[in-house]
């Protein structure tokens, strides 16, 4: 005789069924085993359709609510996990593991060329590749920022950048602790929160990236809360950050924002843009202890205001690639880390950077900045934000691209714009095509990511059936 | 502004960092999440015990334990966890999907990795290609379900244990016999990889999570019947927007694919069908016992219930956890 399954058939359930239903099923399933009941559960199948939108969320979830109500959405939080409850087959319980383990631990010796941490970082091409942080990178980087960051010891940290980058890592986990102050952890970033956050916790120093400012004035305008009293020091990294926006945020907030520049491979911060005299566009000043040099092909340091290759050296560069000798080669050389970035330095000092290097187009044996491009169709009035990349012809040229988000509101042509550029732009530099996007991609900490609209960009979070 | 930071040159690694403040400031506040604060001494403690805790898994000097987490407690204990130990910590991008997380699992060749309960799927999925990966440790209640009248069906099972050789037997049977389903009711190239995707192409079109509790196994799957908009469902998570293309993985759906929609009755069928192949037995359609749907309608009141705006800082972590040690 064939075993009999049962079949539950829900055409019109919500998402508060999605979780009961089979919850109440097991439920029974394993009361039934202990309590001998005459009949026990058979094996049940449940299909169900939804008649409302909803969202099912773990107990650590945060919703707007008002939102979710507008746009008619059911919500439904999970309970939170109990002894009972199901949980993934096969994986730890990170709780039960502390819960089971001792809270006496004697720490390892470690030398400060110990491996501290491995940040995967995105090249411009390729797969990400692990950066080598040591012990030493890390201790390193807190003291080369003593100076151009300043605190006290009463300070309270608030870091909205993500410990999985460099910078929130860093100078967002690890300078709070190595300089004993308190942080506050943010892990769900929502602007309306986090100002209400800052005034609740006292917070005092801020880390984020430059478009989470604009969120928070943004919040604040709508919101008309004022001052926030405690807050005196905002750090921004990751991309640059318009001097306008310094002083609008100063303005609403009462509270500096320093710009610090860095790469993964520097272990955050080498370079500071000095609140005292801030230059726009600028990285600034090297950090103590910090060596930044520009340098031609020939590896030749170049004069003031010449454009070529910043170098960095210093005690927070890192021992290179893992796994990758000959990447590491080519980018870590006598102590000096090759940034791929092209810049100059002023007579001042302060250090400028124009390009990426691999992002620069060559076209008909031109050197061609995407980045002067994007300057100009930034300012258009119909242009929220663009981006320029090359793209590899069939017959092997060049060829420039534009990509433009329109400003809500202001419908444009791909003739208004190229006409722009036209008129602004020698006719070697003016894009081929432009396009239109509704946003343009960007990295977790508002990086634009120019690769993945080159045309030979493929997905890599697409799981292909052939490497299976 | 000078202020005397002059210890620090005593500390060359991160392991002895919290030690340091630990005894000479062990009572003034390290970490604040939600309504809740840890002091140095706490914080230490914490430390120690995720640090035992990875030391008992097998993970000793040298290992690779990567952190796939936003910034919670948890980051924090598990990156200093590993310092104290030797071992190396890898925290990488949460957003982080498919080949990409696989890539860095394998590069590093990652021992243990610690992540979100609901990142699971997306580790379980890449598990055979991952040798070196032994342990995967959750935390967090962070798991978000989108039900959508127009696009979703949810196929879920209770089945007892037995029914199958081990939980991979499971995984493979349950995604062998929902792709047969899709295939039978028209819809071309889909297949089963690992460990909870059904894809068509390199896309998804179903995906499915077993848990477990004693000696039954819950299932629970999703599959787009129809394009998924995500809009609405971010408004209410407030998501911005240029992360939006990133929280979700490359999604297909049925009609997508098949160019048209199919019926529930159809597909209903479809899955019967195969079921009733894969397993030998019939399925007869029936409704929830007396007692079950007791059960159902104590955990509606639960999830629907949620009191007041924030739920979630009512269940904060420190509280779980304080919870935990006072048993």
């Amino acid at each position: 005789m064939t075993a009999q399954w049962r079949l539950i058939y829900n055409p019109e359930g919500d998402v508060a069924d999605v979780l009961a239903m089979p919850s109440a099923v097991a439920e029974g399933k394993i009361a039934g085993r202990y309590i001998m009941a005459a009949k026990a559960t058979p094996e049940t199948v449940i299909i169900q359709r939804m008649k409302r939108k909803g969202i099912l969320a773990g107990a650590e979830v945060s919703i707007d609510r008002e939102e979710a109500e507008k746009k008619e959405i059911d919500i439904a939080v999970m309970p939170k996990a109990g002894r009972a409850s199901t949980r993934p087959a096969e994986t730890i319980s990170f709780q039960e593991m502390m819960v089971k383990s001792s809270d006496q631990f004697e720490s390892v010796d470690r030398d400060e060329d110990d491996l501290a941490a491995l940040i995967y970082t995105s090249g411009t091409t390729g797969m990400p590749k692990g950066v080598m942080i040591s012990q030493k990178n890390f201790i390193s980087e807190c003291a080369i920022t003593e100076e151009p960051i300043q605190t006290d010891p009463k300070d309270c940290f608030a870091s909205l950048v993500p410990f999985f980058h460099i910078f929130g890592l860093a100078d967002g986990c690890v300078l709070p602790i190595f300089r004993g102050n308190t942080s506050v952890l943010i892990p769900q970033y929502h602007p309306r929160k986090f100002l209400a956050t800052l005034a609740e916790k006292k917070v005092s120093v801020v880390l984020a990236i430059p478009t989470q400012y604009l969120h928070l004035m943004m919040a604040a305008k709508r919101r008309r809360t004022g001052e926030i009293p405690h807050l005196r020091y905002c750090i921004s990294g990751a991309a640059p950050l318009p001097i306008k926006v310094i002083e609008a945020f100063k303005e609403i907030f009462g509270a500096m924002i320093v710009e610090g520049f860095g790469m993964t491979e520097s272990t955050a911060a080498v370079a500071v843009n000095p609140p005292e005299k801030i230059k726009e566009g600028s990285i600034g000043l090297p950090c103590p202890q910090i060596e930044l040099k520009i340098v031609d092909n020939q590896g030749k340091e170049v004069g003031q205001g010449i454009a070529g290759e910043l170098l960095i050296k210093g005690p927070v560069v890192s021992q290179g690639y893992y796994n990758l000798p000959k990447e590491t080669k080519e980018t870590f050389k006598n102590g000096w880390l090759r940034s791929g970035d092209i810049g100059y330095k002023d007579e001042e000092g302060y250090f400028f950077i124009t390009d990426r290097k691999k992002d620069i187009i060559i076209k008909g044996g031109y050197n061609i900045s995407p980045k002067e491009i994007e300057d100009l169709l930034n300012q258009h009035p119909k242009v929220k934000e663009a981006a320029v990349v090359g793209l590899q012809e069939e017959d092997k040229k060049e060829a420039i691209k534009a990509f433009c988000v329109p400003l809500e509101g202001e419908p444009t042509s791909k003739e208004e714009i190229l006409e722009y550029c036209r008129k602004a732009l020698a006719t070697y530099k003016t894009p081929d095509e432009i396009e239109f996007l509704e946003v343009l991609p960007k990295s977790a900490t508002g990086k634009l990511l120019r690769k993945e609209l080159r045309d030979d960009y493929k997905d890599p979070r697409l799981i292909e059936r052939d490497d299976s | 502004m000078s202020i005397a930071y002059t210890e620090k040159t005593e500390v060359q690694d991160l392991g002895k960092l919290i030690e340091k403040w630990a005894s000479c400031k062990g009572s003034e506040p390290a970490l604040i999440h939600e309504d809740r604060s840890m002091t140095f001494s706490e914080l230490d403690k914490s430390v120690n015990r995720v640090a035992n805790g990875l030391k008992k898994l097998g993970i000793t000097q040298g290992d690779r334990v990567a952190i796939m987490l936003p910034n919670i407690p948890e980051f924090v204990f598990s990156f200093y966890g590993c310092q104290k130990l030797g071992a190396i910590a890898v925290p990488f991008n949460t957003m982080y999907k498919g080949k990409e997380i696989s890539h860095i699992l394998k590069d590093c060749g990652a021992k243990a990795v610690v992540c979100l309960t609901n990142f699971v799927s997306l580790i379980n999925e890449i598990r055979s290609d991952l040798p070196e990966l032994q342990h995967i440790i959750t935390t967090g209640e962070r798991t978000l379900t989108f039900a959508d009248p127009e696009s979703t069906l949810f196929i879920q099972a209770v089945l007892s244990k037995s029914l199958f050789i081990d939980l991979d037997d499971a995984y493979h049977a349950i995604g062998e016999t929902i792709s047969e389903a899709l295939v039978s009711a028209g819809v071309k190239g889909v297949w089963y990889r690992h460990r909870g995707s059904l894809r068509i192409g390199g896309k998804k079109v179903a995906g499915f999570l077993i848990s477990e509790a004693e000696d039954i196994y819950v299932i629970n799957m999703i599959c787009f019947i129809s394009q998924f908009t995500p809009t609405d469902f971010f408004a209410a998570l407030w998501v911005p927007p240029e992360v939006k293309d990133k929280i979700m993985e490359p999604l297909t759906s049925i009609e997508e694919e098949l160019g048209e929609k199919l019926s529930d009755e159809t597909l209903r069928n479809a899955v019967v069908q195969s079921l009733q192949k894969r397993f030998s037995v019939t399925l007869e359609e029936g409704a929830m016992t007396r007692e079950e749907k007791f059960g159902y309608q104590k955990q509606r009141s639960l999830v629907f219930k949620g009191t007041g705006k924030d739920t979630p800082e009512k269940n904060s972590f420190f509280k779980r956890i304080g919870e935990m040690f006072k048993k």
